[in-house]
């Protein structure tokens, strides 16, 4: 049985359909991308498994059960958490206080108005261990809002990461990324996927990430499915070459990346 | 956001030993009052009055500050421990404390049950509703003539002596500054408390956001009821010990001429530092008490207090002193 | 027992529409400029006593149309000046500033006119009862409804069929994309105060005429107004009035059978609306929020 099961969902916004019809199914300790052009309907995906908004038809199944329209907070339960496009932190709080309150509600904890001094050191132990695994203690005492942007992310995976996620969505995890912060957020979701079996959805527009990271893509276009496979048969599909090449010039870019991959 | 101003914004997380001292010397020159506020033009009701302030505008600012709740309706909960404390001295009891437990009981309650109400709009909508919510209250108490007196108020109770085994104390003029220092001690202490703990921390990062609380699997307008529950409870706290004060409540601790003070009180302070409703209610009190003692027209001023706070002030004393001094 | 009932229900939405008026004014404002305007009772009353002074100069028509415009010229001096400072600011600053304001104008308009009541004149064509069955139906009375369907039909025309009425609305669904589009949304933002403003002032000397002029005679409609709002739905102006005319005729239904909760009735009715229908008649789901 798949992790994650989709069934013809389709998602409409009063005449526009942003997703039609979409099937597909992602297996337990996968690493799986999912690309497409702008307005393909990927952030749309997300939301739906992650309770933001209900489709308006179809089933999403995860572990067996039925989850179309259950509620982010009861899904989060269930173990599917998610980043934002635009990162959702705590600007306000530092890097610990981010991931303290991360770890409270992941050890189901925030409703107590007082703690013992026990719970009070397991919860900085298991931040300690968040800010070595995502590897941000230096910043530790660092207010959010004065960090990078690719450090904010780092942040926002490792609040994610309190939870222990069953299913983690990461909404380009990349994005706005130099170089040297790329490299080491890809290779934390390689780490993340190999030696802690997390599955992981994520969505992405770089190329070279995409085809050097993920096990198998799948493409959405204009709100449908149009293709689906491992890295080396996504690049060689016509189609979606052609999707790209209507975005203009960008079948250039998937055929290097594959290069890239391959190499 | 500036990072000096981020910083004022978080909760209260690590105690040192300057804070402590700070501490000490505060609670000293509190317990001092009654001995020098007489040689600075002051009276110990006057202190008594601003301690009351200060502890209603500190749990408004639980809820305001600290978990981005912008109720301007808790005047009710303040005036709901007004007037529980007058109905039981009036007619059921001659305990003081009793009284004062039943009144704060009364408004928390109040708190605890529309809290959940307020909280299915959010933004500047929650604020319209907590203010209708808190003027239905103001109308009962005008229109319940023969219970709470209408209009005139509720006259007819008086605070009594407290008894203890072997032990009655008077609760004049200075004893009952100590009575009412007690509890806004108490007070400070259980809002201090729940912003050192995970609720706590759980209030400051909604506030901070909202939508990342949802998805770590919080269930945010719960925990903005509940934040708002134990600040209607602080306040019902301060409501009583006002009505203590003055033997006698009216319709105006209901109406929302008081919540607008306790929100101006917080902001003039510093609604993102934990004594910043405190320093707010100092300047409050004692501009109204002196302003309206001198001229006619003492309602033009505290509504410059108002636009002038509003519009060069944002961050309150206490935020321009932390982002002068992190300078 | 039925007459007394028709009465009471009648004399309800007189005062309804006093609510719908105040409550289509803070819609305005409450959506486009984001704005809890606290003082909006202050300029209704502040209108009220103008009318009042030029009143002998302009006679009572002339007033009506006068004063109004007058409010709504403080109106921009107040949006230019200090509101639009604000903007960028968390709501509860702007929220503050206007009760502010409010503690301010309403001392003002003691010093000038006392803090007692004042007597409006009423035309003598709009001062007779219509028929003698029914004897509550006034001149006065029957025209303060009149004015208020009128006057929010207009108000409706100009938001449907002007340029600024349609950028007013697009402004209130989505102001980023509106700015985007190039227009200037600091003048749409003035422009809808100022309209919001001359409503109250519009509202102001209808109100005057039958309840009374008195420098609180704005905070007595303000929160009802408040509840007009949520009970009509956010962000519908037609909502507003509705929800101002239903509170208005349960208020008044309900003086004629226990007339001690007249006044707390309509809270009931917002509650009640909050927990089964939280977006209120004809709100939309999630905006401004």
């Amino acid at each position: 049985m798949s992790l994650l099961s989709l069934r013809h969902v389709s998602r409409r916004f009063g005449a526009l359909v942003a997703l039609n019809d979409i099937s597909l199914d992602i297996e337990a300790g996968e690493l799986r991308a999912l690309i497409g052009p702008n307005g393909a309907g990927k952030t749309t995906l997300f939301n739906l498994i992650s309770g933001f908004f209900p489709p308006s038809d179809g089933e999403i199944l995860f572990g067996g059960e039925r989850i179309a329209a259950t509620d982010p907070v009861t899904l989060v339960r269930k173990g599917i958490i998610r980043t934002f496009q635009i990162t959702e932190i705590f600007l306000d709080l530092t890097v610990y206080e981010n991931l303290r309150v991360a770890v409270e509600t992941a050890m189901g904890i925030s409703l107590r108005p007082w703690v013992s001094r026990a719970v009070r050191s397991a919860v900085d132990l298991r931040v300690q261990e968040l800010l070595e695994l995502v590897r941000i203690g230096g910043r530790a005492g660092r207010v959010a809002g004065e960090l990078s942007h690719g450090d904010q992310r780092v942040v926002e995976v490792g609040m994610a990461l309190a939870h222990a996620p069953r299913l983690l969505l990461l909404d380009e995890p990349t994005a706005g990324m130099g170089d040297e912060e790329t490299h080491h957020m890809t290779n934390l979701i390689r780490q993340l996927n190999r030696e802690r079996g997390i599955t992981i959805l994520f969505v992405e527009h770089d190329m070279n990430i995409v085809f050097g990271v993920a096990e198998r893509i799948t493409v959405l276009d204009n709100g449908a499915l149009l293709a689906e496979g491992t890295a080396a048969e996504i690049a060689a599909n016509p189609r979606v070459q052609a999707a790209y090449l209507g975005q203009g010039g960008a079948q250039a870019r998937v055929t290097g990346s594959h290069a890239d991959a391959a190499s | 956001m500036s990072a000096t101003l981020a910083r004022a914004a978080g909760a209260p997380t690590h105690t040192t030993p300057r804070t402590w001292l700070a501490l000490g010397i505060g609670w000293a020159l509190l317990i001092a009052v009654p001995f020098w506020i007489p040689f600075v033009g002051g009276y110990t009701d006057l202190a008594s009055r601003v301690l009351i302030y200060a502890l209603a505008a500190m749990g408004l600012n639980l809820l305001l500050g600290f978990t981005g709740g912008l109720s301007f309706g808790h005047a009710a909960y303040f005036g709901l421990g007004c007037y529980g404390v007058g109905l039981m001295l009036k007619y059921e009891t001659h305990s003081t404390l009793l009284a004062l437990l039943a009144g704060t009981l009364l408004g928390g309650a109040a708190a605890l049950l529309l809290g959940p109400v307020a909280v299915r709009r959010r933004g500047i909508y929650f604020s319209m509703i907590t203010i209708a919510i808190g003027q239905m209250f103001y109308f009962i108490a005008v229109r319940w003539n023969n219970l709470t007196g209408g209009e005139d108020g509720l006259t007819g109770f008086r605070r009594h002596p407290l008894h203890f085994p072997g032990l009655t104390v008077p609760l004049g003029t200075t004893n009952f500054y100590y009575f009412v220092l007690v509890f806004f001690t108490l007070g400070c202490a259980l809002l201090w408390g729940v912003l050192q703990s995970p609720l706590g921390h759980a209030f400051v990062a909604i506030r901070e956001n909202h939508k990342r609380m949802r998805f770590l699997g919080i269930p945010v307008a719960r925990y903005i009821a509940l934040s708002f529950a134990i600040s209607g409870l602080v306040v019902a706290l301060a409501g009583s010990l006002n009505a203590l004060l003055d033997n006698f409540t009216s319709p105006n601790d209901l109406d929302y001429t008081l919540s607008g003070n306790l929100l101006i009180i917080a902001v003039l302070g510093g609604m993102r530092s934990f004594w910043g409703p405190f320093v707010g209610a100092i300047i409050f009190v004692l501009v109204r008490d002196y302003v309206s003692s001198l001229i006619t027209n003492w309602m033009t001023v505290i509504g410059l207090i108002f636009v002038l706070s509003v519009l060069f002030f944002p961050l309150g004393v206490l935020g321009f002193l932390r982002r002068r001094s992190a300078q | 027992m039925g007459i007394v009932v028709l009465l009471d229900a009648f004399n309800g939405l007189i005062v309804g529409a006093f609510y719908g008026l105040m409550a289509i004014g803070l819609s305005l404002i409450l959506g486009l400029n984001g704005v809890i305007n606290f003082a909006h009772g202050t300029f209704m009353a502040l209108a009220a006593y103008l009318a009042f002074t030029l009143m002998p100069v302009l006679g009572f028509w002339g007033a009506l149309v006068v004063a109004p415009v007058l409010a709504a010229a403080l109106g921009f001096l107040v949006e230019r000046f200090l509101i639009r400072r604000l903007y960028r600011r968390e709501p509860i600053y702007s929220l503050l500033l206007t009760f502010g304001l409010a503690l301010i104008m309403q001392d003002l308009i003691r010093t000038i006119w006392g803090a007692q009541g004042q007597p409006i004149t009423i035309p003598n064509l709009l001062d007779h009862p219509l028929s003698n069955t029914y004897f509550f139906l006034t001149g006065y009375r029957v025209f303060v409804v009149a004015a208020a369907l009128l006057s929010t039909g207009a108000l409706f025309a100009v938001l449907r069929y002007t340029r600024l009425g349609i950028r007013i609305r697009a402004g209130n669904a989505d102001l980023e994309t509106v700015a985007t589009l190039g227009v200037n949304i600091y003048l749409l933002r003035a422009a809808n105060f100022v309209l919001g403003i001359y409503f109250a002032g519009l509202a102001g000397i209808l109100a005057a005429g039958q309840l009374g002029l008195t420098p609180t005679m704005g905070d007595t409609l303000i929160m009802p107004s408040f509840v007009a709002i949520v009970v009509g739905g956010v962000g519908s102006l037609l909502g507003s009035l509705l929800g101002g005319l239903l509170i208005g005729v349960a208020s008044g239904v309900t003086t004629a059978f226990f007339p001690a909760a007249s006044a707390v009735v309509i809270y009931v009715i917002m509650g009640v609306m909050l927990v089964i229908r939280p977006r209120g008649l004809l709100g939309q789901e999630g905006l401004l929020e």
